[in-house]
């Protein structure tokens, strides 16, 4: 009897003075596993009614206490990522700031769920937990859908200017050689040209719905389309180069 | 007779120009007589005439050893416009891009923080399943090794 209390003890000390309990500026390990185990072991313990129902509770607030500061650094790095877009239009830095606004809305409502974790009962752990999972997949969810986007269409903006660029080059290419006179070379060289005004097109509406206060509707089915529009270029630029290889073999 | 003795001595006095000494005792010799330049552009065409003679024999070298195939620079096909190896290197990066488009977006449980950098982490999704039975699902069949997200944990403690 001495040994299993002995034990308890031993156990809560542990769980009390580890750094997620404690809320200490430590990075957080944010691998949920070990806790969980932690807590299923506290179940299959043999300890009495009380002492289980209190040394879960412990577990739980410990596991909840990590969560949020989990939650805090998911958001910071997801603010992080935003803020490193190298952006020179001031358009698009406002998009920018409004979204690195609202991921501090939500390390705000982060840090201000942490500071009721330590009054929370039993029962109110589980709904404390029901109810930040909901606010996340209501709130949280879509906000890392919009920056996502967000940061998937700045990218994009390399591949534009180098395609750009490589239809330039390629209308020069088919200038000095006067291969301009050959039907199939100039049917090619249009198609190229018109994808890539496609893709341009579908591009230029993405931007703008960015630009349209709080409206990303429809902005990553355009993207999809504005991509696909540059890979068929590319696909034009391939078929050239096969034919040009026949026209002028080396 | 007087005249005779002085024509004579005059002869001891007669010496061969210095030039033909010089060309005579290099044809004896067997070393060749070598006319030294003496202006400045006859030593400019002297070195001229050695650096073309050198560049020439490092050209017939150069092709010799090297073959022919080096022509094929100036094919327009090496013309980095329509280089299929870098077309190739530019269309892999927008498949990127597109696969990164359609990627589901996986809840960024941050393991590591480099995760959350990564733009696949946060890629947006598009028709992603009921989050309740998703979320079950993966919490039952996740392997060990797998982290569990905190939508998991959240789901886990809500029990």
């Amino acid at each position: 009897m001495i040994a299993k209390r002995i034990g308890v003890g031993l156990f809560l000390g542990a769980v009390l003075f580890s750094p997620y309990f404690t809320f200490a500026s430590a990075p957080p390990n944010c691998d949920f596993r070990g806790q969980l185990d932690t807590l299923r072991a506290v179940r299959d313990n043999s300890l009495d009614y009380l002492q289980e129902v209190k040394t879960e509770l412990v577990s739980r607030k410990s596991l909840l206490a990590n969560i949020a500061n989990c939650s805090i650094e998911e958001a910071l790095s997801l603010k992080s990522r935003l803020q490193s877009l190298p952006l020179k239009e001031e358009r698009l830095k406002i998009v920018q700031d409004q979204l690195a606004g609202e991921i501090d809305r939500v390390v705000s409502y982060y840090e201000n769920q942490k500071l009721k974790i330590q009054d929370l009962g039993f029962r109110g752990t589980q709904d404390f937990s029901r109810s930040l999972k909901d606010w996340r997949a209501a709130n949280y969810s879509p906000l890392t859908d919009r920056v996502g986007t967000f940061i998937l269409w700045n990218d994009n903006q390399k591949l534009f200017q180098t395609t750009q660029n490589r239809l330039a080059q390629i209308g020069q290419t088919v200038r000095i050689f006067k291969l301009v006179d050959n039907e199939e070379i100039q049917d090619l060289f249009q198609a190229a040209q018109n994808n890539f005004r496609e893709a341009q097109e579908a591009n230029q509406k993405v931007r703008e719905s960015f630009e349209r206060t709080g409206s990303f509707e429809n902005s990553l089915t355009l993207m999809k389309s504005s991509l696909e529009s540059l890979a068929k270029t590319y696909q034009m630029f391939f078929d050239l180069s096969e034919l040009v290889r026949k026209i002028l073999p080396y | 007779m007087e005249k005779l003795i002085e024509t004579l001595q005059k002869l001891k006095v007669i010496e061969p120009e210095k030039e033909y000494t010089l060309r005579s005792r290099g044809l004896i010799v067997g070393t060749g007589f070598e006319r030294r330049p003496r202006t400045t552009w006859e030593v400019f065409s002297q070195t001229l005439q050695f650096g073309a003679s050198l560049a020439l024999t490092g050209l017939l070298i150069f092709l010799i050893l090297g073959g022919f195939s080096s022509w094929g620079v100036f094919s327009p096909l090496r013309l980095s416009s329509l280089d299929p190896s870098s077309l190739r290197v530019e269309a892999q990066a927008i498949d990127i891009q597109i696969q990164l488009t359609n990627l589901n977006y996986a809840e960024p449980a941050i393991k590591t923080s480099e995760s959350t950098q990564s733009a696949q982490r946060i890629a947006p999704q598009k028709g992603k399943p009921n989050e309740k039975e998703q979320s079950s699902e993966k919490v039952s069949s996740s392997s060990p090794s797998e982290p569990i997200s905190i939508d998991d944990a959240l789901l886990k403690l809500s029990e």
